[in-house]
């Protein structure tokens, strides 16, 4: 088999036609290669506005109001407490409050 | 050129261009592949941040709010505790002043300290001189007796004083009312109006007591 090329008018010569050929798939390859990755960021933007849209979706939890609550409880228990003191205080003076009473009467305040 | 030199020229350059554009496609895959792994990193990142700020002004929120309602609840405790207070205050001097009212009806030493202190100060009190006191049922030969027994005492209080007994008061059982013959100025000493005005004024000293007997 002979590889002289065959030179024949206006076309190029039978090995370079291999040559162009496989430039041209090599062309094709690295077009094909080009296209992949243009898929790949487009996959790639698509999971990325997934992501963000699925991030400002997200309500998460929702904190904060415990404290104030047991604050409160705690605040209600003291109150509680200080007018039982108060009850407590007003019961043991009973007598006391009893000789005020008829002292202002019989002093005239 | 040799053919068999050509022909090995021209296959090394068929290879040379195989491997270059192999080489050109996987150079173009990896760094999309690179630049892909970039935007969802920076994506996540970016998530991240968009859910943390938020977080975090929903968290600024809830608080402010819960600082609100518990400022308005603490508000709300603060004048139950004073309504509160207020009433068992109030609850111990009417029952004080229950017991103080009946201790002096039952007992005829004190009904006639108020009796005689209370004509005292309501004549002393009156710019009339001319004067009618109306006992209260129970009590009219009690301030019948108190007006005879001191009578100088009281012309001593007021100069020119003219002090008569009048007609019993149907509405009251102890205590009197002191009226100028004008009708121009009473002085009322009934009891349950003394007690009355009493449920007022003793409050302050109601509280004292409270204050001392909480306190600490």
């Amino acid at each position: 088999m002979s590889v002289e090329p065959v030179m024949e008018e206006g076309a190029a010569p039978v090995e370079l036609d291999v040559v162009f050929e496989e430039l041209r798939k090599a062309e094709e390859r690295v077009a094909e290669a080009r296209k992949k990755a243009e898929e790949i960021l487009k996959r790639a933007r698509e999971e990325a506005e997934r992501i963000l849209r699925e991030g400002e979706e997200d309500a998460g939890e929702e904190p904060g109001s415990a404290d104030a609550g047991a604050e409160l409880a705690e605040l209600e228990r003291e109150v509680a407490a200080r007018l039982e003191r108060v009850k407590r205080a007003l019961e043991e003076r009973a007598d006391e409050l009893r000789e005020m009473a008829l002292i202002a009467l019989l002093e005239w305040w | 050129m040799k053919v068999g030199g050509e022909r090995g020229f021209l296959e090394a350059l068929v290879g040379e261009l195989r491997a270059a554009a192999e080489e050109e496609a996987k150079r173009v895959i990896a760094e999309a592949e690179e630049e892909a792994k970039r935007i969802v990193e920076e994506a996540r990142a970016k998530a991240e941040a968009l859910k943390e700020e938020r977080r975090r002004r929903r968290e600024e929120e809830l608080r402010r709010r819960a600082a609100r309602e518990a400022a308005l609840k603490r508000l709300e405790l603060r004048r139950r505790f004073w309504n509160e207070l207020y009433s068992l205050a109030e609850r111990a001097l009417e029952a004080a002043l229950e017991e103080a009212c009946a201790l002096l009806k039952s007992n005829l030493e004190y009904r006639l300290m108020y009796l005689q202190r209370g004509l005292e100060r309501g004549v002393a009190s009156m710019a009339s001189p001319s004067l009618v006191v109306h006992p209260c049922s129970e009590d009219r030969w009690l301030v019948e007796r108190l007006v005879s027994e001191n009578w100088e005492r009281l012309r001593k209080l007021k100069p020119g004083l003219r002090l008569t007994v009048g007609s019993p008061l149907p509405g009251c059982r102890h205590g009197f009312l002191l009226v100028s013959e004008d009708g121009r100025e009473t002085f009322n000493a009934a009891l349950e109006a003394r007690r009355r005005e009493l449920e007022q004024r003793l409050l302050t000293e109601v509280f004292k007591l409270i204050w001392g007997g909480v306190s600490g």
